[in-house]
């Protein structure tokens, strides 16, 4: 099993280089995802991509379909 | 608990298909965004956010959850664990980002949908259907499964302090 390459390691491992720089790629994402939760509205989702006012544009053109 | 090789193949095939479903499904939605986004044809806008509304609550948010299940199940039911190796922790932590932005996302795609079934179109209402906010969430939802997939084919060296520490106990518990 290809298991057995990374579990056959007896003592300490040092964490590998690329664990470091995933890791500091996801804590920056997630830092920048919260950020972005907090000054945008507190909303991430529906309150910053909904189209706001449903109805409410109809002062412009009408375009038909 | 580790699976028979039957049941284990069985789980590694639902998450296999279900992950690869997902990433099919986004890369379709991707295509419809991109349509949405530069079409001049209003009746193909429309079209799109209707099918676009369908694919995500109907594959994309199926697919996801249950690319999370078997995945959980896959990697508790072998040797890999899930908190053992850096690789699984990765992928783990990559699914449920990319599934808690699109719980996110996806309560915003009725409203497009809604608002481009109307039966008429206002010219706002049509720049706000042009928005790009779909093609770059898709995009990187496309990317982060890329990601996930790349570290399960390559299953990059690295046991955790957890992991050393089970198979040392799983060893001492085999010699005596």
């Amino acid at each position: 099993m290809q298991a057995n390459r990374n579990n056959d390691a007896g003592g300490q491992q040092s964490t590998p280089p690329w664990v470091k720089v995933f890791a500091a790629i996801a804590i920056l994402i997630v830092l920048l995802f919260v950020l972005s939760l907090l000054f945008g509205g507190g909303n991430h989702g529906p309150g910053r991509h909904k189209p706001a006012g449903l109805g409410e544009l109809t002062t412009s053109e009408p375009v038909r379909g | 608990m580790t699976m028979t090789p039957l049941v284990r193949k069985f789980a590694l095939i639902a998450h296999i298909v279900s992950s690869i479903g997902w990433m099919g499904a986004a890369a379709v939605y991707l295509a419809l965004a991109v349509a949405a986004l530069t079409s001049k044809n209003v009746q193909t806008v429309r079209a799109t956010y209707l099918a676009m509304e369908l694919a995500a609550w109907y594959v994309i948010v199926p697919s996801s959850l249950a690319s999370l299940l078997t995945g959980l199940i896959v990697s508790l039911g072998t040797v890999w664990g899930l908190f053992r190796h850096y690789w699984v922790i990765f992928k783990l932590f990559l699914n449920l980002f990319a599934i808690t932005i699109l719980l996110m996302y996806i309560q915003s795609i009725g409203s497009f949908a809604r608002m481009a079934g109307k039966e008429t179109l206002s010219s706002a209402d049509l720049s706000l259907l042009r928005r790009p906010t779909h093609v770059v969430h898709t995009s990187g939802a496309l990317l982060v499964l890329l990601i996930a997939t790349t570290l399960s084919v390559y299953k990059p060296q690295g046991v955790t302090p957890y992991g050393i520490r089970k198979r040392r106990e799983e060893r001492a518990a085999q010699a005596t």
